[in-house]
């Protein structure tokens, strides 16, 4: 009878263990080859050499990264990213209804961007959440459907609503039955992220 | 049977900074190291503190620990096993908890060095940082990490409730 307990108690305890091990990872991940620095009073962190930076909703790479942890009652996070930074994006195809002002795109596509450097900026302020990344620096996004090229001006991207922006852009249609350049006037503003 | 010892160890920068050797069970006191050779006695649970500079000069701003201690020739530095560092804040709470399995600790230039693996979690469990080899530097609390440095931040961190406690 002991031992039937026993094994149902197993049992029980491994179910939701199985469980956890389909559920997607929330967690965010910073690897690096290379050497790191923690400076443990400003709660500040930087990385070298093939950095890799596995976000839900974005993975980056990059050879030179700092980062401000969040702290105890702050979950503010800011990360920066320097020297051939490439950043693939998870949009979710299929669900973009919105439109603004300098949206690039709002069908919500997956994106492959690379730049000089990027801005990871998450903040919580009220209720709201903002979560955007900003690329600056020979900036190029691609999709399924556009290539987005900006030369200087940053392209931003909202991990919140799964939607770019940016101006004075060029773009290529990549989709094959309509093809086209544009090129977005300079005073077209992108839509800010509070 | 035990023996119990507590003796400063000479790891003291400046006034607001104390700290504390204590050792334990089959461990011989390392007694006396300053000033005079090392005795090259094994101590176990070591144990030194460091407070702040005033107005906190009562709050502890840093511990460090080790389940064997080995002082190394020259007097200045002890080799730990199951090195432990915990940080504070001046309101008390616990920060950080740095665990290596093996480290040398200058007591002179306040440096702690090691080649081995190093696990950094914050007091919370919400971020962790690891690494292989490192340097402390106890004067600015920095950290060197020297390869294979990651770090792992736990979805929601930041918003519960300040941590308190070292789990």
């Amino acid at each position: 009878m002991k031992h039937l307990i026993l094994i149902l108690l197993l049992a029980a305890g491994l179910r939701p263990a199985a469980a956890q091990t389909n559920a997607p990872d929330e967690r965010t991940h910073i690897h690096s080859d290379g050497p790191g620095s923690f400076d443990m009073v400003r709660h500040h962190v930087t990385y070298q050499d093939n950095v890799r930076v596995d976000n839900p909703g974005m993975k980056l790479t990059c050879a030179w990264l700092a980062a401000d942890l969040p702290l105890p009652n702050n979950p503010d996070k800011h990360i920066l990213a320097r020297t051939n930074v490439v950043i693939d994006l998870t949009g979710e195809p299929g669900k973009g209804t919105n439109s603004g002002a300098g949206l690039l795109d709002d069908t919500h596509q997956n994106w492959h961007v690379t730049g000089d450097q990027a801005d990871y900026n998450f903040r919580v302020t009220g209720t709201a959440t903002n979560e955007i990344v900003t690329v600056t620096g020979h900036a190029v996004a691609k999709s399924d459907k556009l290539t987005v090229t900006s030369e200087r001006e940053p392209l931003v991207y909202n991990l919140v609503t799964k939607m770019i922006s940016g101006k004075d852009y060029d773009t290529i249609s990549n989709d094959p039955l309509s093809p086209g350049r544009t090129t977005a006037p300079a005073t077209t503003n992108a839509a800010p992220v509070p | 049977m035990g023996v119990v010892c507590k003796t400063l160890y000479g790891l003291r920068r400046a006034a607001g900074t104390a700290a504390l050797a204590g050792c334990a069970g089959l461990g011989l006191a390392v007694a006396g190291l300053r000033g005079q050779e090392a005795p090259r006695q094994q101590a176990s649970d070591y144990s030194s503190v460091e407070y702040f500079d005033p107005p906190h000069e009562l709050q502890i701003s840093s511990r460090v620990t080790g389940a064997q201690a080995f002082p190394l020739p020259g007097n200045r530095r002890v080799r730990f096993k199951d090195f432990r560092l915990e940080t504070f804040a001046t309101n008390g709470h616990a920060l950080y908890i740095v665990e290596a399995p093996d480290c040398v600790y200058d007591k002179s230039d306040r440096l702690a060095s090691s080649a081995s693996h190093l696990k950094v979690r914050r007091a919370d469990g919400q971020v962790t940082l690891e690494g292989e080899g490192f340097l402390w530097r106890q004067d600015d609390n920095f950290l060197i990490i020297s390869n294979q440095a990651q770090t792992v931040i736990e979805p929601g961190t930041g918003t519960g409730p300040n941590t308190k406690m070292i789990p």
